[in-house]
């Protein structure tokens, strides 16, 4: 009799002293009240506690991975993150569960909506996305924050796209992303990027090792004129604020980092803010309704904790942090702050086109930080960042990158196997397949995160069907690309497939695209304008029509850009509190320890 | 009337979101075709293993005895290969048997942040030093309430799990991989006997084959896909014993603590490892050709991936 297989009994220590909650326990009164533990929310969360003396609550959806997050020791204690595909890339230990929590797509109105697994999902546990990205850190180029006025002026017009300036100049967020980078700990090299904007200071740290794979795509690129540049990302490559230097495990996107070398979200802004005595972080806590006093006041929250127990939260100030999706779902499902109609319009994600290279030699992916070098030739600015190239379409940065997964190299060769089984290719076996390891070793790709205009019909709205665990409307996410993204796929696709050809691939080509977009970059749907017409938000972030809320997450992007957006959500969220602490003199919360 | 087809419906629930690859690194670049797992019956088994217990295993002699051979039937393995097939059905065994519950974590996530199979970097020197971290990958995470919901529905069916009826009417109810499995093996047996009259297991290899081509492909598909997961996975699961499916494909596998870029605080900078350099190609890479077979395959998908493309 084989079995029965052992189990493990072991068990890991409860997360904190008290089940679900992290900080100051005994706080029961509350300044603000933050929802979501991302990228916004903890720098929101920092400024508010650490600079204004204010009390916060924070509500996160998500488990807690970080045990002892709020042990003041100066030696962090080491998250609960590992060097393991399954659990991080298949079993989505820090993935919402499409079973409980699913979402709807389609591609216009015309069509029904339909269930998919993972449409564009973005972690929820405590310290966000961030927690499982790779840490790119880019700034926006200062066109990007005029992008309406620069393109009228040079002509250019992209049919039914609704693109504006913002109400927020790259001069005066300079600062502010100045101290984002400060607090997050982001290595890059200044001046290396000839199209980025102006910087007031040096990164906080040199750029760590490159990647083999960056070194052979950076040659091609260089062999065709562009400028390839160390990736600005927020690893450390010294000892900083704590924390020790990156070690290039090789399990960075996608992954959380096992030894605090990422500066993510958790470890750095949120660890400051929880440290105070001034906040309380409670983790597995869903929130379902924002109350309202029909007034344009927010009086409070209602939320469901870890045992399914329904509570209720309040405070005086109401942030919303819980993602582009999330964060504009809340507010339909509160029936709050949509006197305009804009709630959810203007989704945007990046479009992404991939180059995918073959190549002869072993590319070892797996050794690194899943992205050192890429490149903004393709960026459709001019050198500077301060005009738009009209010679070209919008565009984005290019990821130099590859692939670190063995199970999903195995995956997509059995995907291969299947079309080559329909071919006949003699010899080839599935196994031989993988043995050859070609979709894990020899693959690199160069991802453009290219320019994703503002449409109104892209957008996010209820489900008229599908309930989440929680008995409410799930997400429906109506998605297309429009005239911007069509003709920069056309232009720049052939360019990311020869970069590889004078890279020494030996096969390249152009992915198809995917449907609903794999993209993690989520923003829109609570765009910050001037206008009350034609905005959520004002300039500080705050809703047009209602006194106490505020939206400190990717929703407010008034346009996309062509760059990773969280350094910039960041800056933002930075920006945003230091007004409510500070609203005659926000500066002054900068550089504060 | 549902928005999405039932069958459709209830094939997208069993894919997990993880197969179409993510973050953009792949994107779309490797889901050349869907990946799908099937929607089967339910008989609404549950077993929760009591804690302290040993753990009753699932799959009985007889179901195990078809699932190797539909395991090295689907995925012959050149040379001797007896661990690497024994870890994949160990992994599977332990998935379906070891289920969580309120005080048991069951075999979903292990544990971290380190295994033992790496070394401390020694940040003096900028060398491995020799002292080795305890294996935490053995000790499994506690699941969250959602969690468990979520892992129990996937694992016995949501109609076993209280709170899992609310999207039923349009979806259609979750059906366990302990069901799928059951009856993926019970309906493979039952096509041996109807066309060879023997039992899957003990017929041979090419008439597996042909066995094979008529069974249910979603299974297939499933046993693939969890075969792949149980060799590549890190070993604590139950497959890839001893990292030998890392060694197939010249893979590491986990490499934390050391890393691979060892910081080296006397000079304030990075160290690279000289047997397994970061920023260069292997000090013994040949840059040689893929072998035909490989090649053949290459430019069939290059082809098949429309232009712009090379050669």
């Amino acid at each position: 009799m084989k079995g029965p297989v052992p189990a493990s009994s072991a068990r890991t220590p409860l997360p904190s002293r008290v089940p679900g909650v992290l900080g100051n326990t005994s706080l029961e009164r509350f300044d603000a009240v933050i929802i979501g533990a991302g990228a916004g929310g903890s720098a929101a969360a920092r400024v508010l506690t650490v600079v204004g003396g204010k009390t916060v609550l924070i509500l996160e959806h998500g488990p807690n991975y970080f045990l002892g997050l709020d042990d003041p020791a100066p030696d962090q204690p080491r998250p609960l993150f590992s060097n393991d595909e399954l659990k991080l890339t298949i079993r989505g230990f820090v993935e919402q569960d499409p079973l409980l929590e699913p979402r709807t797509f389609r591609e216009s109105d015309a069509t029904p909506a339909q269930f998919h697994p993972d449409v564009n999902t973005l972690p929820k546990t405590v310290g966000g996305g961030a927690v499982e990205a790779d840490m790119k850190y880019p700034r926006f180029n200062r066109v990007d924050f005029r992008l309406a006025s620069a393109l009228e002026e040079k002509g250019v017009r992209y049919e039914g796209a609704a693109f504006a300036d913002w109400p927020v100049s790259y001069d005066e967020l300079e600062p502010y992303y100045t101290e984002a980078e400060r607090l997050s700990g982001v290595q890059g090299l200044a001046g290396s990027d000839p199209y980025a904007s102006p910087r007031a200071s040096a990164y906080p740290m040199p750029p760590g090792l490159s990647m083999y794979v960056a070194e052979v795509l950076s040659s091609g690129a260089r062999a065709l004129g562009y400028h390839p540049f160390p990736y600005p990302g927020a690893q450390n490559s010294r000892f900083y604020r704590g924390r020790p230097p990156c070690n290039d495990c090789g399990f960075c996107s996608g992954y959380g980092c096992p030894n605090n070398s990422k500066g993510s979200p958790a470890v750095t802004t949120l660890r400051e803010a929880l440290l105070t005595g001034r906040c309380q972080l409670r983790y597995n806590a869903h929130v379902t309704r924002l109350l309202h006093d029909g007034q344009g006041s927010v009086t409070g929250v209602e939320y469901v904790d870890d045992r399914g127990q329904a509570q209720h939260a309040t405070g005086d100030v109401f942030l919303l942090a819980a993602s582009a999706v999330e964060s504009a779902r809340l507010c339909l499902l509160s029936d709050l702050g949509n006197e305009s109609g804009l709630v959810g319009r203007f989704l945007m994600f990046h479009a992404q086109n991939i180059g995918v290279g073959i190549y002869r030699q072993r590319l070892h992916g797996e050794r690194g930080r899943s992205v050192t070098h890429g490149i903004s030739d393709l960026r459709g600015v001019c050198p500077g960042g301060d005009e738009i190239d009209p010679s070209m379409p919008l565009g984005g940065i290019v990821e130099f990158g590859t692939n670190s997964g063995a199970i999903a190299g195995a995956q997509a060769a059995v995907q291969a196997y299947e079309l080559a089984r329909l071919q006949n290719i003699p010899e080839l076996t599935l196994w031989r397949l993988i043995r050859a390891n070609v979709f894990q070793a020899h693959i690199a790709v160069t991802i453009q995160q290219g320019e994703d205009a503002p449409y109104f019909d892209n957008r996010v709205d209820l489900d008229p069907q599908l309930k989440d665990v929680f008995g409410q409307p799930v997400p429906r996410i109506t998605y297309r690309p429009g005239a911007l993204e069509r003709a920069a796929r056309q232009f720049y696709g052939p360019r990311l497939v020869e970069l590889h050809r004078a890279a020494g691939a030996e096969y390249g080509f152009l992915a198809p695209l995917d449907r609903p977009p794999q993209s993690r970059h989520v923003l829109g749907t609570l765009r910050m304008g001037d206008d009350p017409r034609s905005s959520v938000c004002n300039r500080w972030q705050r809703f047009h029509s209602v006194e106490n809320l505020y939206a400190v997450d990717g929703s407010v992007f008034v346009t996309s850009s062509g760059y990773n957006p969280t350094l910039t959500i960041i800056a933002l969220a930075l920006r945003a509190a230091a007004h409510l602490v500070s609203p005659s003199s926000p500066e002054r919360v900068l550089g504060r320890d | 009337m549902p928005a999405v087809p039932r069958k459709a419906a209830e094939k997208a629930r069993g894919i997990s979101r993880r197969q179409v690859l993510r973050w953009g690194i792949l994107g779309g670049s490797l889901a050349l075709i869907p990946l799908s797992v099937p929607g089967c019956g339910d008989d609404g088994e549950a077993v929760v293993p009591e804690r302290g217990r040993e753990l009753a295993a699932f799959l009985g002699d007889d179901e195990l005895a078809t699932l190797r051979a539909v395991i090295e039937t689907v995925l012959p393995i050149d040379g001797n290969t007896t661990r690497l097939y024994d870890g994949i059905e160990r992994y599977i065994q332990r998935l379906l048997s070891d289920v969580p519950s309120m005080d048991h974590p069951g075999a979903i996530f292990a544990g971290g942040p380190f295994s033992n199979r790496n070394p401390f970097p020694d940040v003096e020197h900028g060398k491995a030093s020799d002292v080795f971290p305890r294996n935490d990958f053995e000790h499994f995470v506690p699941l969250t309430r959602l969690q468990l919901l979520g892992w129990r529905a996937r694992l016995l069916g949501s109609e076993t799990v209280d709170e899992f009826d609310f999207n039923a009417s349009v979806l259609g109810p979750v059906v366990g991989l302990r069901n799928q499995y059951r009856s993926g093996l019970q309906a493979l047996d039952e096509l041996g006997h109807a066309t060879f009259a023997r039992s899957f297991s003990s017929l041979g290899a090419d008439e597996r084959q042909v066995v094979i081509q008529r069974a249910n492909p979603d299974f297939v598909a499933l046993v693939i896909g969890h075969a792949i997961e149980a060799l590549f996975s890190v070993p604590e699961y139950g497959g890839n014993p001893g990292g030998l499916g890392w060694q197939f494909i010249g893979y590491d596998g986990d490499s934390q603590p050391l890393g691979y870029a060892i910081f080296d605080r006397s000079s304030n900078s990075y160290r690279e490892r000289s047997d397994k350099p970061t920023s260069t190609a292997d000090p013994n890479e040949t840059f040689s050709p893929f072998p035909a077979e490989i090649a053949n395959l290459l430019r069939l998908l290059t082809r098949l991936a429309g232009s712009p493309r090379f050669p």
